[in-house]
């Protein structure tokens, strides 16, 4: 069944933009779906990334001692906006993060964990372990100031126009390529069928995650105009519209006062809300007469089930134009909060986390084979040896850019166990071992000049570093997964998915994969055995061929 | 399976394509979302709705940009619509 697809000129027109975009942007966007596919988990791996964090929270943890335990190190400025992550079953820290006057008005940035047994407060500005936020941070090219962002937003956008133009030129065999599960013919053939065919299937998945991901990236272009035209250039009204407890202005010099504790609010808010965890909170003015102390709540199940509960902490009363409440909230804090959850996929519990995992994973995919579509149609008579040669250049710098980034992700993981875990700056070896092993492996990469042996290559060796994950972390921490699946199933989990990992990319890298004996760069033999030259086609006397796949 | 050049724009107008198609969609984009506010009396949802409609409407004139054959063309039409948005904005407000 044919659709009615676009004309001639439209058709070539919008095929050539779907490939310039899609060549240019490629890698960057492998990077941030891989990336991003893992950063899903960010959280659930923090008890495997830090020993430390391998404890329960006693009951009865006391969030105001915890509180002014960071003030006694920190000594907080309580005028300041305090955020508070409350602990949780991935992380057992109570954290603070606030800021601290110096002298007379200097203002430095703070950020503190209270340990939930002994209340003893770290310097959270020196991280004990990173490796869910590095690989976060890359996700979006955070490693590059202020820039990385911007691009990673641009990446979004222009992957939003391949995604559309992709349709559109596809749309006449849309119905016929949806079933198109073919992995026989000529390797051109077979990676156009799975570019469109999980192209197709993964589309709407890929249009939220351009759509919320552009969102991300350039919601300053977004806002700029609007803030410009219609609030005057007052940046601070579109922020307190889209939260609404920061609109409230304090009076930084009001006297002391014995409010009401935070834990018997937040209890309050647990009674009102009983499906509902506590998540994060927000403080102003503590322990001052007008302090407010703003709950976030969530039920970790329902897309738009988050709300922001402002109190006063004087008297416990609820201000109701500075709170979010999750059953009767207004389109614009429901259009925001469905964008970021579409985009951290914290809706359905780790299942749907699951299913985000496989369908990036599959996007990532869609991306290679269009790398190798752009390389394979160009490698005829068509082209010079010159231009060919060009052509598998890039497809081979690009094919080790993404490929490596495998076995690389297995080297993070492992240098996060190997780098001993009190030693100073290990943040930063950890980082370093890995945007080193990452360039080293592409660089190792661009020596071959078969792409199958390089992808087996990879594979090969991912797998091994994947297997030692568990391996290493049982010697070193001692948590072998398979005594702690009861008590720490994070931690096992993270071996398990490893050790899945290693044995399913040896399994492919020995088993499954044909190392093709022929090497992929461009010869002059073979760019002469296909003398076909579209300048020698004269097209005045040919028929109007329909010049589709 | 390359697209057939005798339907691309020559090189030396591509720049001026790319352009109006990044640059000019963007422009206009946000001038119809702000003519749009501007009347509204209630901005907030717009400007939440923003989050998502603007990048739609980006790609859609990216994409027309690029089908409209002569690239003055886009120019002309992008900078007309984009005036009288101008127009809207500055009367309303």
């Amino acid at each position: 069944m044919k659709l009615k697809g676009l004309g001639n000129r439209a058709y070539n027109v919008l095929f050539h933009t779907h490939t310039v975009t899609g060549i240019v942007i490629s890698f960057a966007l492998f990077v941030i779906f891989y990336a991003g596919a893992f950063s899903l988990f960010r959280h659930e791996i923090y008890k495997w990334e830090n020993p430390a964090a391998r404890i329960d929270v006693p009951a009865g943890f006391d969030y105001d001692r915890a509180f002014r335990a960071v003030d006694e190190v920190f000594h907080l400025d309580p005028h300041t906006i305090t955020h508070i992550v409350f602990p949780n079953r991935h992380d057992p820290f109570f954290k603070v993060y606030g800021a601290t006057h110096d002298t007379d008005s200097t203002v430095k940035r703070i950020r503190g964990a209270v340990h939930p047994a002994t209340y003893a407060v770290t310097d959270l500005s020196e991280p004990p372990t990173t490796v869910g936020d590095t690989i976060y941070h890359l996700h979006y090219f955070g490693q590059i100031p202020v820039a990385g962002l911007y691009i990673s937003g641009f990446v979004a956008l222009f992957f939003l126009f391949a995604t559309i133009t992709g349709v559109l030129i596809h749309w006449r065999n849309l119905i016929t390529k949806f079933y198109a599960f073919i992995i026989k013919g000529k390797w051109k053939q077979i990676w156009t069928n799975a570019h469109t065919v999980l192209g197709i299937l993964g589309l709407p998945f890929q249009v939220v995650y351009a759509v919320t991901g552009a969102f991300f990236g350039l919601l300053t272009l977004l806002l700029l105009p609007s803030v410009l035209v219609l609030f005057d250039g007052d940046r601070s009204q579109v922020f307190e519209k889209a939260r609404p407890w920061m609109a409230i202005e304090l009076d930084g010099n009001t006297a002391s006062s014995d409010n009401i504790s935070m834990e018997e609010l937040i209890d309050h808010v647990r009674q009102q809300y009983p499906h509902y965890q506590v998540i994060r909170a927000i403080v102003r003015n503590y322990g001052k007469t007008n302090a407010l102390l703003t709950v976030n709540i969530h039920d970790q199940a329902g897309i738009l089930a988050s709300g922001n509960i402002t109190m006063k902490m004087k008297d416990g009363t609820v201000i109701p134009e500075a709170s979010i409440f999750p059953d009767t909230k207004t389109y614009s804090h429901a259009a925001l909060e469905l964008i970021a959850k579409l985009h951290f996929a914290n809706f359905g519990g780790i299942f749907l986390k699951g299913i985000y995992f496989i369908l990036a994973l599959i996007t990532a995919f869609v991306i290679i084979s269009g790398i190798l579509i752009w390389r394979t149609a160009r490698d005829n008579g068509k082209y010079t040896l010159k231009q060919r040669l060009f052509h598998h250049r890039v497809t081979k710098v690009y094919l080790a850019i993404c490929l490596s980034l495998f076995p690389a992700f297995a080297i993070i993981f492992l240098s996060n166990k190997l780098v001993p875990i009190d030693l100073n700056g290990r943040v930063a070896i950890v980082n370093q071992i890995f945007f080193i092993s990452w360039l080293a492996l592409t660089v190792t990469g661009l020596f071959r000049n078969s792409y199958s042996r390089q992808n087996r290559n990879y594979l090969l060796i991912g797998g091994f570093l994947s297997l030692l994950v568990p391996v290493v972390n049982g010697i070193v921490t001692g948590d072998w997964f398979w005594q702690v699946w009861r008590t720490l199933p994070q931690v096992a989990y993270v071996d398990i998915f490893w050790l899945a990992t290693g044995v399913f990319a040896l399994v492919i890298a020995f088993k499954v994969l044909k190392i093709s004996k022929v090497k992929d760069i461009p010869t002059e033999e073979k760019s002469l055995a296909l003398p076909v030259r579209e300048k020698t086609v004269t097209p005045v006397f040919q028929p109007e061929v329909f010049e589709k796949p | 399976m390359p697209a057939k050049s005798k339907y691309l724009s020559p090189a030396s107008k591509r720049i001026s394509k790319v352009t109006v198609a990044v640059l000019g969609s963007y422009v206009l984009t946000m001038a119809i979302h702000l003519a749009v506010a501007v009347m509204l009396e209630d901005k907030s949802p717009l400007i939440f709705t923003t989050g998502y409609s603007a990048f739609f409407m980006w790609v859609f004139f990216m994409v027309m940009a690029f089908l409209i054959n002569k690239a003055w063309h886009v120019w002309g039409l992008y900078s007309i619509i984009t005036m009288i948005c101008t127009a809207i904005i500055y009367i309303f407000k």
